[in-house]
């Protein structure tokens, strides 16, 4: 498993665990931002079962709200969280 | 959207956007006071924010967070907490409520990162930048002593109907309804509604015994307390042994919307040496206080496990807090134990955070 498999596989989870938001796996879907449809709770909800999965699944140790709201700029889609990740 | 830093001058659109979210916003002179007369502030001259906002394409606020320092001691070194309070976002710019949190929780020469008036939302919100709910005693148990036990008892069943919840408080009513507590003094305590300078030598005695605690001298709980200082809504009961002040209660009264009661807040609680009868006495005192001034009941948030027996000893009962609230990201190892890892030492209250603010 890659980081983008690890992404693909946290929105799958997130998706199937509620029914009131849904993350489209396509790069430019905005998570964060003007045009998101997710809400906070949504969105740490995302957050934290992708740093679940990185830490099981590559052993990656990361604290990932910090990291994604440091290097972020006013919108994070799908593409800049993986490149984020990945850097 | 801009993220931005909070000014004095953003007062009244501070003030509409909490009110639209019904968050409580002090009076504009007591909310600049916040920072304009903090002591850590004054002393240090540097710039300090004061919280961020997050600003609309038309230059309206549409979402904030307070940034309150707060002093704290542990073995005779002080550290610089950071207070959070306000958090509000207008609904349309939610996704940025994090942006908002980020910012708070990620400033540069802070020891630990406060809240203690947390709802489920900003619990999970803090969890997840890495805060944790502090390790004290029971800090999930409000405590309540009632003193119109009829008038709490009616208006409690009026505002709920019939759930496990009410039923269980219903039978710990029913061990308290009939119990008389006794109330006698022996000791003469001095009383005031403002703090004087006997604070001082009283903090400086407090900073070596092995506590943490958010600083007890003059200027600092002179500016806590300031909008009530010096009103019958702010009561202090200091005990003097040969002249030095060795132990003080702080209440505030002040009104349980929900219920419709009022009520005495127990804030302070702090003393040298832990004299059980005289400690136990300055408690009982103010139950007298409140009983005069009519109010409905005297409660307690927090205190480490001995000062919490010592209530439970003169009649408080125990009522749960829907949610925990006090949670605090560290940033400092030193007191990492102390906060995360000794329930019975740690002693923190509402004093210790925002909530003092909400009173």
């Amino acid at each position: 498993m890659d980081i983008k498999e690890a992404v693909d596989s946290s929105i799958k989870e997130f998706n199937k665990s509620q029914d009131k938001f849904k993350i489209q796996n396509i790069d430019d879907f905005e998570l964060i931002g003007q045009n998101s449809t997710l809400d906070s709770m949504a969105i740490v909800n995302f957050l934290m079962l992708l740093e679940k999965k990185l830490l099981k699944d590559l052993n990656i140790k990361i604290n990932l709200m910090d990291k994604v709201f440091l290097e972020k700029k006013e919108k994070l889609n799908i593409k800049d969280l993986v490149s984020i990740l990945e850097s | 959207m801009n993220l931005e830093k909070l000014t004095l001058e953003d007062y009244e659109q501070v003030k509409n956007l909490s009110k639209k979210y019904k968050l409580d916003v002090l009076k504009k002179n007591d909310w600049t006071s916040i920072w304009g007369k903090n002591p850590f502030i004054i002393k240090s001259q540097k710039d300090w924010t004061i919280g961020w906002k997050l600003v609309d394409p038309k230059n309206e606020i549409v979402g904030l967070i307070h940034n309150i320092p707060f002093t704290f001691y542990y073995k005779n070194r002080n550290y610089l907490a950071a207070i959070c309070g306000n958090w509000v976002i207008d609904n349309k710019y939610r996704s940025f409520a994090l942006d908002i949190r980020s910012k708070f929780l990620n400033q540069k020469n802070i020891d630990l990162y406060i809240t203690n008036t947390a709802n489920e939302i900003s619990e999970k919100v803090m969890e997840a930048f890495k805060a944790k709910k502090i390790s004290q005693y029971e800090y999930f148990n409000r405590m309540v002593y009632m003193l119109n036990k009829r008038k709490i008892i009616i208006n409690y069943i009026k505002k709920f109907s019939f759930n496990k919840s009410l039923i269980e408080d219903i039978k710990s009513f029913k061990n308290i309804l009939f119990k008389k507590t006794d109330l006698g003094i022996s000791n003469n305590f001095s009383i005031s509604n403002n703090f004087g300078s006997d604070f001082d030598d009283f903090n400086n005695n407090l900073k070596k015994k092995e506590i943490l605690y958010s600083s007890k001298d003059c200027e600092w709980l002179n500016w806590k307390y300031a909008r009530l200082i010096n009103t019958d809504n702010l009561w202090v009961i200091k005990n003097y042994d040969s002249h030095k002040l060795t132990g003080f209660l702080v209440f505030v009264v002040n009104y349980e919307k929900n219920y419709k009661l009022k009520k005495s807040t127990v804030v302070e609680l702090s003393f040298i040496n832990e004299d059980e009868l005289k400690i136990s006495e300055m408690i009982k005192k103010c139950i007298l206080i409140s009983k005069k001034l009519n109010c409905d009941l005297v409660d307690v948030i927090g205190f480490n496990k001995y000062k919490k027996n010592l209530f439970k000893k003169i009649g408080f009962v125990d009522k749960k807090i829907n949610n925990f609230s006090f949670l605090v990201k560290n940033s400092n190892p030193e007191i990492e134990n102390i906060l995360f890892n000794n329930e019975t030492m740690l002693d923190l209250s509402l004093t210790d955070g925002d909530a003092i603010f909400s009173l």
